[in-house]
């Protein structure tokens, strides 16, 4: 990917964070599974970008096995796609937003609306890909 | 009756629609075995209702609730219990059991000793969601964790196996999210279509049944639970009450129905692929139908758990389930699939069994052995599970589970779907072939025939249709390609996490056999095994590896035979990844561009393959033979960088010492 492409995205992720102080990792994922970006926020409240490949190819790999699985779920119900799928656990709650242009992964603290944060940055990041 | 509620309900409501539940429970209910169901509100006001059959006098009731009280406060004042579900008394025949349902209702039951009544519970649920949410919820489905329907209510007609089925598909979803990201146990999840669709399933504590409530909508509210539906729900917490032997007389119209949603059903594999995968096949049968009636005839057993003959036979439950029914109607086999009735396990229920005799008792001595064989090794499984915890569950348990985990990810890396998909490339590409074909027969007769205006305009005419025709075949192999290549991008991530790619390849004396070394990923490190094997899997391995960028590069200095199928393999790729990336299907092309397609399977590894190479490793030694652990014993996968390491450079059995 372009690398002023992927600076300009990093800042409005960079921004996300900012402003969503639940927001723990957010991975931007293209629809043919290959990562993008990642963020993960640090103890010590500074962001990371992980860039070591196993890591950002199990969620791209989460990330496709995700659309298929939730697919095979929605099938017998209707003929939908998945638009997103909203986990919640435990200790951290999980939301993977499906558009044609992005999948994006965002994992908060429990509670932590990732189902808002994904679907927003689907609309908003649009425009840049 | 009730109809539907208004979603906030009161006590007196609660009350009221609990009361119309358990009176229909009561007649799906075997009444003989339970003495008395009685709900009393502990209201200012008393409520009471007793079914049918009880008959309680108000003060006894009352007494009851005052009893219930006390023991109540003594339990969360002095031994500090922060919730309060259930209450059991046992004796020798009889059990009394008091559940709190919520808004001060309590349930007793007095019932014979045997019976459990988490049943009446599970039932009570279901006819609370069909009185009183039929308006607020389209589809409501209690399914187990196995993938067996409890029940369902649906304002469609659906079946509620496949609906299990489907809903199974989430569930390996959800186990997966939450190991991925230490989620540290899931409680719910919510999915939404592109459509109006949502959908919301609740895990108990137990993580063993899961509900389901569907809705049209988009606001998230629609399929939210209510407080006290999900604490009636929690306090289920056994999967396995369930009992649902599968009728003799076959049922003609649900049949017709299964079939048609089977082949409407995208995803899920219908009798016709079924038949095309190689796996359903005379041999198959015949192994199926030994393993049978060796095990019918050694144990003197008429019950077989399903899940036993999967892993026996290394069988998706799908193509088990339609082996044993196609066994069954050809008469090959007399019995029965079922739900074992305390247990609540799918089992095949063997119409007779055969007496023994010496000669079979040493026998049952062999087999039992040879089960036993079967769950070793133990440790490479182990590895692979960190969520299996050793020292917190009893090591038959882990055991079992580490077997079943193991066989999802031998499930999960099934590529047939993939060779299926190349199937139908290869039949598109056949007709782009021929279509192309008279395209250039059409061009030919045109530029001969410039003079006849009406040939001319008709050609022309057909001409135009056959271009666009082309250009629909065209796209259509280039979205598939696409797809495919996801998905074997995903296969190989899958293999990665059960084979190691080798690090070097060696000449092996024998023709067509290479010499496949792995190594521990630390720098320094000498632990090594090796294997003499056919080189098509590994060098698949590695190439892969490589792409996805697991490991740093192919190996250098392999032999000629290793080289040559890297060539062919990275060939493929280029022509694949070529007809993805092109940008816009241009209108002049060249048919050899296509010609690829053909030969894509030949960059999957096929279940026998990788299930030979699973066996190899696990019966390839270290050292010279003092060594007595196998490969995966002597080395485990670390989870965040996806490298093996031997056990000295593994802090825990899922992480490196690097990571």
């Amino acid at each position: 990917m372009d690398e002023q492409i992927k600076n300009e995205l990093r800042t409005i992720l960079e921004e996300v964070f900012q402003k969503n102080s639940q927001i723990q990792m957010i991975s931007l994922i293209t629809p043919e599974g290959l990562p993008i970006l990642t963020l993960n926020r640090e103890s010590e409240n500074g962001l990371s970008e992980i860039t070591d490949s196993g890591i950002l190819n199990r969620y791209a790999a989460l990330a496709g096995a995700s659309t298929t699985l939730g697919e095979r779920t929605l099938s017998t119900l209707s003929q939908e796609k998945v638009r997103l799928i909203h986990v919640q656990g435990k200790t951290k709650d999980i939301a993977i937003a499906v558009s044609p242009h992005l999948i994006s992964l965002v994992v908060t603290e429990p509670s932590g609306s990732p189902n808002l944060i994904a679907e927003k940055l689907n609309t908003e990041l649009k425009a840049k890909l | 009756m009730i109809k539907g509620f208004d979603f906030l309900m009161d006590p007196l409501q609660w009350f009221n629609l609990t009361k119309e539940a358990l009176t229909l429970a009561e007649s799906e209910l075997d009444t003989s075995q339970f003495e008395l169901m009685i709900l009393i509100q502990l209201d200012t006001d008393l409520q009471i209702f007793s079914t049918s059959k009880s008959q309680v006098e108000v003060e006894s009731a009352a007494l009851l609730g005052q009893a219930w009280r006390s023991l109540t406060n003594i339990l969360t004042n002095e031994l500090q219990l922060e919730t309060w579900n259930s209450l059991t008394i046992k004796s020798h025949s009889k059990v009394v059991t008091i559940y709190s349902l919520g808004f001060d209702v309590l349930l007793v039951i007095l019932s014979e000793a045997a019976v459990d009544s988490l049943d009446v519970l599970k039932i009570i649920l279901r006819f609370i969601f069909q009185i009183g949410y039929q308006k607020k919820y389209e589809t409501v489905g209690l399914v187990s964790s196995e993938g067996y329907p409890v029940w369902l209510n649906s304002v469609e007609e659906m079946d509620d196996f496949l609906f299990a089925i489907s809903i199974t598909s989430l569930l390996s979803l959800v186990e997966r999210i939450d190991y991925e990201v230490s989620a540290g146990g899931i409680d719910a999840c919510i999915l939404q279509g592109t459509g109006n669709l949502l959908l919301n399933v609740a895990f108990n504590p137990s993580q063993d049944l899961a509900l389901v409530v569907t809705q049209q909508g988009t606001d998230l509210d629609a399929v939210t639970l209510d407080p006290e539906l999900k604490s009636l729900y929690q306090k289920i917490v056994d999967p396995v009450i369930y009992s649902a032997i599968v009728p003799e007389i076959i049922d003609e119209d649900r049949e017709q129905m299964l079939e048609e949603i089977r082949q409407a059903f995208e995803g899920e594999t219908t009798d016709e692929e079924i038949q095309t995968l190689n796996i359903f096949d005379t041999e198959m049968l015949k192994s199926l139908e030994n393993e049978i009636k060796t095990v019918a005839k050694k144990y003197r057993a008429n019950e077989i758990s399903i899940g036993y003959l999967r892993r026996r036979m290394r069988l998706p439950a799908e193509v088990l389930s339609m082996a044993l029914e196609y066994l069954i109607g050809e008469g090959t086999i007399s019995g029965k699939v079922g739900k074992a009735r305390k247990s609540g396990r799918e089992i095949l229920v063997l119409d007779s069994s055969v007496d023994i005799d010496k000669d079979d008792i040493e026998q049952i001595k062999i087999v039992k052995t040879q089960i036993g064989d079967l769950f070793i090794p133990i440790n490479p499984l182990l590895t692979q599970l960190p969520s299996v915890q050793p020292s917190e569950v009893a090591v038959q348990e882990v055991i079992s589970e580490a077997l079943g985990e193991f066989q999802i990810m031998l499930t999960l890396a099934d590529t047939d779907p993939l060779y299926l998909f190349v199937n139908d490339l290869r039949s598109i590409g056949a007709q782009l072939e021929s279509s192309t074909k008279t395209l250039n027969l059409l061009k030919q007769q045109l530029s001969e025939t410039d003079q006849d205006d009406v040939l001319q305009t008709e050609l022309a005419r057909r001409r135009g249709n056959l271009d666009e025709k082309i250009f629909e075949q065209r796209s259509a192999i280039t979205g598939k390609v696409s797809r495919f290549y996801i998905d074997l991008l995903n296969s190989y991530r899958l293999f990665i996490r059960l084979l190691p790619p080798p690090v070097k390849f060696n000449r092996s004396k024998r023709k067509k056999k290479v010499i496949v070394i792995f190594k521990c990923s630390a720098y320094n490190c000498r632990t090594t095994v090796r294997i003499r094997d056919n080189s098509t899997t590994w060098v698949k391995l590695s190439v892969f590896a490589t792409l996805l960028g697991i490991y740093d590069g192919f190996p250098e200095k392999s032999p000629p035979i290793v080289i040559k199928l890297k060539t062919i393999l990275e060939n493929r790729l280029k022509n694949l990844i070529a007809l993805i990336e092109e940008e816009e299907i241009n209108k002049d092309f060249v048919l050899e561009d296509y010609l690829f397609i053909e030969n894509l399977d030949e960059l999957l590894i096929t279940n026998t393959q990788r299930d030979n190479a699973v066996n190899k490793l696990r019966k390839a030694r270290a050292g010279r033979g003092i060594d007595k652990e196998d490969f995966y014993s002597l080395f485990g996968q670390c989870n965040s960088c996806n490298r093996w390491y031997c056990k000295k450079h593994m802090v825990t059995t899922n992480k490196c010492q690097y990571c």
